[in-house]
C-alpha cells in the first residue's frame, strides 16, 4: 500500500482495531430500502397530484364558461347539464352580428363589439401615454440629478397605497363639468392616474439597472442628452418599455370601476361594463354572457400567454431582489 | 444613482448644450405635471368635497367641515361593513396563502412540464375582476349553474343549492374567486423565493439529522417569510378593495349581507347622491387601507433585520 | 476514525458519466485530498462518501461494512461545505449545537462539548452572534466546530477555504492541519489548488474527468506523475512540455537535442522538464529559443523563452539570471531530471526507471497504488 506521510500502513488487515459496533443491523438495512422505496413513490404521487390540482384550479372554471358559451341556449338550461354538447356559434354570431350593422344597440349583446373597439381605443391610448411619459420621467429619475430626483419618485412609490376609489368622487365632479364623462378621453385620463406613478417607479428602477457605459460613450462621441436618452437609451430599456405598455394595456382593459362610473351612456361604452351588463340572471342568456367574456378576455389572455415567460422571469427576479 | 454628466469646470458650459437640471426637469415636467394633475390634484379635491353636502349642479355646497365624517363613523351601517371588509380580505389572504404556497412547495422540484405549468399559471391573472365574478356567478347560479349540476350527478346534493340566497356564503364564494385570481402569482412569488434557498444549506442539515419536517421549519420557512408578507399584502389589499363582483353578482345583498365598504361608498355617492358623504367613506377607507399597508410594510421590514 | 475505502464508484446521471470506476483506500488518520480542475468529479466521490449523492455503481465501505445506501446522518460523518452553510437564523452556540441536539444527547453534555469546540477554534466570544455578524474566516470555524463537535469517524471538507482572501487562507491551511493531528482524524479535502493540495495531503488524489489520475504523497505525485495531466497540474509554473523523438541515446525535438538516461526506448515521445531543472546556456552556438521576458518570484527568477516547442519556462536563482529579452538561449536538462510520456497514451514511461532503480540511489522510489 501506499506511504502515506510518516505513516506506513502495511497491506493486511490492522489487528489492533478495537472492535466497533456496525452503523446500522441489517434488519434496519431493510426496513430503511423499504421506507425509502415508499418515500419516492408517495412523492412522485404527491406530485401529480399537485400538477392535476393546479389544472383543475386554473383550467375548470374556464371549461365551465367554454361550454356554455358553446352551447345553444335551450341546451345550457339543461338540468343536468349538458357536458359535452354539440358546438354551437349562435352565441357568438349574436354578438358579432351587430358590429356591421348601424342599427342602434337593442340587446346588452350588442354592445359588445363598440366596448371592444372603445376599450381598444383606450387602453392603448393609456399604453403609449405611459410608454413616453414613464420612459421620460423614469430615465431623468434614474440618470440625473436635480432637485427633487431622489425624493418625488418616493413619494410615487407612496401614491401606490392610494387607492382608486378616493379618487372616484373627485374625477366624477370634475370630468363631468368638464363635459368629459361618456367620453372615451375621460376614461383615459382616469386611467392615466392609476397607471402613471407606478410605470414611472418601474422605469425609473429600470434605467438605473441599465449599465451607463453605453450612455456615456454616446456622450463623448458627442451626443447631445437627448439623443443620448432617444438614440440609446431608450432601445435598451426595449424590455422594460414593452413590460410597461402591457401592464398599461391590461389595467386599462381591465379596469371596472372608474369605467362603470364614468359611462353611463351606452355611447362610450367599455368592454368591462358591456360584460357585466350581460348578466341578468332573469334573462338566462348565460350563453351570450359566457361568450362575450370571453371575447372580452382574448387580448389579456393573450398577451399574459405570449409574454409569459418574461412576466414571469421579471416577477420571480423582482420578488427575489425585495 | 448613476449619473451620466461628465466632471467639468463650472465656469464652463457645452455650446448649445442644455444644463442638466434644465434636461431633467424638461423630460420630467410631462409626467408629473400629468401626476399632480391627476393624483395629487384630486386627492386634495376629494377631502374637499368630502367636507361638503354636494348637490350635483348646484352652484355653492353647502359646507359642513367635518360632519360627513361624524356621520359615516356613526352610521349603523359602518361597523358591520368594516367588519365584513376586514373578514373579507382575511378570507382572501389565507386561502392565497395556502394555495400559493402549498403549489409552490410541490412545484419546486423540477420535472417535465414544469416551465409549461407556470406558464399557464399566468391566465386566471391576466383576467379582470369582471370576469371573475361572472365566471362565478355561473358555476354556481342556482338553478342552472354547473357546480349544482355536477354535485348532483355525483350524489353529493340531492336539491340543487341556493348558493347565492345566503349573504355568507356568497362572500365564500366571491373570496374564492378572488384567490383564484391572485394565488398563481403567489405561486410564481413563493417559487423564486424558494429558489434561493442555497442547497447547502439542506445538505448540511441532511447530514445533522434533520428530518424533513425539521429542515422546512429551519430552513425553509424563514426564507419565505419576506414573501409570505408581500402575498398577504396583496392579497389584503385586493380583498379590502373588492368591488366588481358585488356591483354584478349582488348589488351589496341579499339585503346588506354583502355590502363592504366600497359597495357602500359607492352606494352612498351614486345612487343616494351624496358625493360628500360618499367621499369621506372612501377618504376613510384609504386611511384603513394605508394602515394595512404601513402595517405590513414595517412587519417586512423587520423580518429583513431578522 | 475509519479506513475508507471505495470500490468501483461510479456515478452517471443519465448519459454523462460523472464518477468512473474509482477505486481507493484511504487509511485511517490520513489527510487525503481529492485534487483536480472544475468538473473532474471530485466534489460528487465526496458527496457520494458523505451520503448526500446516490452511488449508480460500486460500494463504499467504512471499516468494511457497505455505507453507500445510508443516510448521510447514519454514516458518523461530518462535511464542512465550501459557502459554510450555517443556519442564519440561529446563534452560533445553536448551530454548533445542531448535530448533537438532533442525535438526542443530553443537554448538559450538549452545552459541554460546544463549549470545548468554540474554545478550540477560538469562537468562544462569539458564541451568542448570528451567522451574519460574523466575517468569512469567523464563519468557517463555526461550520469547523460543528463538524468536530460530533467527533465522526470521518471529517468531509468541500473546497473549504476557497472563499477566503489568500492571507487568511494560508493561516486556515495550518489550522486545518494542526486539527487533524489533534484529533488525529481521517480528513477527506476537496480542492482544485493544487499548492493547497501540496501542502495540506498526506495522501493526494489527482482526479480528471471522473477517474482518478494518480494518487499517492504529494512528493511522489510531483516527482513522478502518472501522466501528462498530473505533471502539468500539478506544480506551478505547469511543466515544460516538448514532443519529439528518442533515437541513439538522444532526445530529439523543436530542435533541440539532449542525451538521455539510459533504458528509454527508442520512438516517439514527450519529454517533460520541470521549470527548476530546466537550464537556459547564454550565448549558445546554435540557440533553441529567445527569451521573451522574465518575472522575479521570490528568491527566483522565472523566464520564459519562445522556442519551437512552445512557451518554455525554466526557474533561475535570481544571481544567475542574466537573460535580456530576445537573447537566444540554449537549454540543457540534467538526464535524471526528465519524465517521459508515450504521446499517445499520455501515460508515463517507466522502462528505464525499473532498469534504473539500482542505478540511481539516491532517488526515493516509493510504489504508487498503480504501480
Amino acid at each position: 500500500m501506499s506511504a502515506v506521510g510518516d505513516r506506513v500502513v502495511t497491506g493486511g488487515a490492522p489487528t489492533q482495531r478495537p472492535p466497533r459496533a456496525p452503523l446500522m443491523s441489517d434488519a434496519e438495512r431493510a426496513r430503511m430500502r423499504r421506507r425509502r422505496a415508499f418515500g419516492r413513490r408517495l412523492r412522485r404521487v404527491l406530485r401529480w397530484f399537485a400538477v392535476a390540482a393546479m389544472c383543475v384550479w386554473v383550467f375548470a372554471p374556464f371549461y365551465f364558461l367554454l361550454l356554455v358559451a358553446f352551447q345553444t341556449k335551450a341546451d345550457s338550461l339543461r338540468t343536468p347539464p349538458v357536458w359535452f354538447p354539440k358546438p354551437d356559434f349562435s352565441n357568438f354570431t349574436k354578438i358579432l352580428d351587430h358590429a356591421f350593422s348601424s342599427a342602434p344597440a337593442a340587446n346588452p349583446s350588442d354592445l359588445i363589439v363598440p366596448g371592444i373597439r372603445n376599450s381598444a381605443i383606450v387602453a392603448i391610448s393609456v399604453a403609449l401615454l405611459n410608454v413616453v411619459l414613464g420612459a421620460s420621467a423614469g430615465y431623468a429619475f434614474a440618470r440625473l440629478r436635480f432637485r427633487g430626483s431622489r425624493a418625488i419618485p418616493l413619494a410615487l412609490l407612496g401614491s401606490q397605497m392610494v387607492p382608486a376609489f378616493a379618487l372616484l368622487v373627485p374625477y366624477y365632479i370634475v370630468l363631468r363639468n368638464l363635459g368629459l364623462t361618456n367620453t372615451r378621453l375621460g376614461v383615459v385620463i382616469a386611467e392615466l392616474s392609476i397607471t402613471l406613478p407606478f410605470t414611472i417607479w418601474l422605469l425609473r428602477s429600470y434605467f438605473s439597472n441599465v449599465p451607463v457605459d453605453l450612455e456615456r460613450a454616446a456622450r463623448i462621441d458627442g451626443c447631445g442628452r437627448l439623443q443620448t436618452f432617444l438614440r440609446v437609451a431608450l432601445p435598451l430599456a426595449r424590455p422594460g418599455l414593452i413590460a410597461v405598455g402591457l401592464f398599461a394595456f391590461m389595467v386599462s382593459w381591465n379596469d371596472f370601476l372608474f369605467q362603470v362610473i364614468l359611462n353611463s351612456n351606452v355611447d362610450a361604452i367599455m368592454i368591462q361594463p358591456a360584460i357585466a351588463g350581460l348578466y341578468n340572471v332573469r334573462e338566462q342568456s348565460f350563453g351570450i354572457m359566457a361568450a362575450g367574456s370571453l371575447l372580452a378576455a382574448l387580448p389579456t389572455m393573450v398577451f399574459a400567454l405570449v409574454t409569459q415567460r418574461y412576466l414571469v422571469r421579471g416577477l420571480m427576479s423582482g420578488a427575489g431582489k425585495v | 444613482m448613476s449619473a451620466i454628466s461628465l466632471p467639468r469646470p463650472r465656469s464652463r458650459r457645452r455650446r448649445g448644450e442644455v444644463p442638466e437640471s434644465v434636461f431633467g426637469y424638461g423630460l420630467v415636467a410631462p409626467a408629473l405635471l400629468v401626476t399632480l394633475a391627476l393624483l395629487a390634484y384630486p386627492l386634495g379635491y376629494s377631502f374637499w368635497v368630502s367636507l361638503h353636502d354636494v348637490t350635483l349642479g348646484a352652484a355653492h355646497w353647502r359646507w359642513v367641515g367635518l360632519d360627513n365624517y361624524r356621520d359615516v363613523l356613526s352610521d349603523p351601517l359602518f361597523k358591520p361593513a368594516l367588519l365584513r371588509t376586514l373578514l373579507f380580505a382575511f378570507a382572501v389572504t389565507v386561502v392565497t396563502l395556502a394555495v400559493g404556497l402549498g403549489f409552490a412547495l410541490l412545484l419546486d422540484d423540477d420535472f417535465r412540464g414544469r416551465n409549461l405549468l407556470r406558464g399557464i399559471l399566468i391566465i386566471p391573472w391576466s383576467l379582470s375582476q369582471v370576469m371573475l365574478a361572472l365566471t362565478f356567478g355561473w358555476i354556481f347560479n342556482s338553478t342552472y349553474g354547473p357546480l349544482n349540476g355536477l354535485l348532483k350527478q355525483f350524489g353529493v346534493i340531492d336539491e340543487y343549492v341556493a348558493w347565492f340566497a345566503d349573504g355568507k356564503v356568497v362572500m365564500g364564494i366571491m373570496a374564492l374567486g378572488l384567490a383564484w385570481n391572485l394565488a398563481p402569482l403567489a405561486t410564481l412569488l413563493f417559487l423564486s423565493a424558494l429558489q434561493t434557498v442555497p442547497r447547502e444549506l439542506h445538505k448540511a442539515a441532511l447530514v445533522d439529522g434533520a428530518g424533513p419536517l425539521r429542515r422546512f421549519a429551519l430552513i425553509t420557512l424563514p426564507w419565505l417569510r419576506e414573501t409570505v408578507l408581500i402575498v398577504t399584502i396583496l392579497a389584503a389589499l385586493n380583498g379590502f378593495l373588492v368591488f366588481a363582483p358585488i356591483y354584478i353578482l349582488t348589488g351589496g345583498g341579499p339585503g346588506t349581507d354583502t355590502t363592504l365598504l366600497s359597495w357602500w361608498g359607492y352606494e352612498t355617492g351614486f345612487r343616494n347622491l351624496h358625493l360628500g358623504e360618499s367621499a369621506a367613506i372612501f377618504y376613510v377607507m384609504t386611511v384603513l387601507v394605508g394602515a394595512i399597508a404601513l402595517l405590513t410594510t414595517w412587519a417586512l421590514g423587520r423580518s429583513k433585520d431578522a | 476514525m475509519v479506513d475508507i475505502e471505495l470500490e468501483r464508484v461510479r456515478r452517471t446521471f443519465g448519459d454523462v458519466v460523472a464518477v468512473d470506476d474509482v477505486t481507493l483506500r484511504i487509511p485511517r488518520g490520513t489527510f487525503t485530498v481529492f485534487l483536480g480542475p472544475s468538473g473532474c468529479g471530485k466534489t460528487t466521490t465526496l458527496n457520494m462518501i458523505a451520503g448526500l449523492e446516490d452511488v449508480s455503481g460500486g460500494r463504499i465501505l467504512f471499516d468494511g461494512e457497505e455505507v453507500q445506501d445510508l443516510p448521510p446522518n447514519k454514516r458518523d460523518i461530518s462535511v464542512v461545505f465550501q459557502s459554510y452553510a450555517l443556519y442564519p437564523n440561529r446563534t452560533v452556540r445553536d448551530n454548533i449545537a445542531f448535530p448533537l441536539r438532533m442525535q438526542r444527547v443530553p443537554k448538559a453534555e450538549i452545552a459541554q462539548r460546544v463549549e470545548r469546540a468554540a474554545e478550540r477554534l477560538g469562537l468562544t466570544p462569539l458564541l451568542d452572534r448570528r451567522p451574519r455578524a460574523l466575517s468569512g474566516g469567523q464563519q468557517q470555524r463555526v461550520a469547523l466546530a460543528r463538524s468536530m463537535v460530533r467527533t465522526p469517524r470521518a471529517f468531509l471538507l468541500d473546497e473549504p477555504l476557497s472563499n477566503l482572501d489568500a492571507k487568511l487562507r494560508a493561516e486556515t491551511q495550518f489550522e486545518l492541519k494542526e486539527l487533524q493531528r489533534e484529533l488525529d482524524g481521517t480528513f477527506i479535502h476537496v480542492t482544485h489548488d493544487q499548492a493547497e493540495a501540496m501542502s495540506l495531503a498526506d495522501l493526494m488524489v489527482v482526479m480528471s474527468r471522473g477517474t482518478v489520475q494518480q494518487q499517492g504523497t504529494g512528493g511522489e505525485v510531483y516527482a513522478r506523475p502518472a501522466n501528462l495531466f498530473v505533471a502539468r497540474f500539478v506544480g506551478i509554473p505547469a511543466m515544460n512540455v516538448v514532443e519529439g523523438v528518442v533515437a541513439d541515446g538522444r532526445f530529439e525535438g523543436a530542435g533541440w537535442s539532449a542525451p538521455v538516461p539510459a533504458g528509454v526506448p527508442s520512438g516517439p515521445v514527450v519529454l517533460g522538464v520541470r521549470s527548476e531543472s530546466l537550464r537556459l546556456v547564454a550565448d549558445a552556438e546554435r540557440p533553441v529559443g529567445r527569451v521573451q521576458l522574465s518575472e522575479q518570484i521570490g528568491a527566483d527568477v522565472l523566464v520564459a523563452v519562445d522556442s519551437d516547442a512552445g512557451k518554455l519556462v525554466a526557474r533561475v536563482p535570481v544571481d544567475e539570471a542574466v537573460f535580456t529579452p530576445g537573447q537566444g538561449v540554449g537549454l540543457a536538462v540534467d538526464p535524471r531530471h526528465m519524465h517521459f510520456f508515450d504521446p499517445e497514451t499520455e501515460e508515463r514511461i517507466r522502462d528505464h526507471e525499473r532498469a534504473a532503480v539500482h542505478a540511481v540511489p539516491d532517488e526515493k522510489l516509493t510504489r504508487t497504488a498503480q504501480g
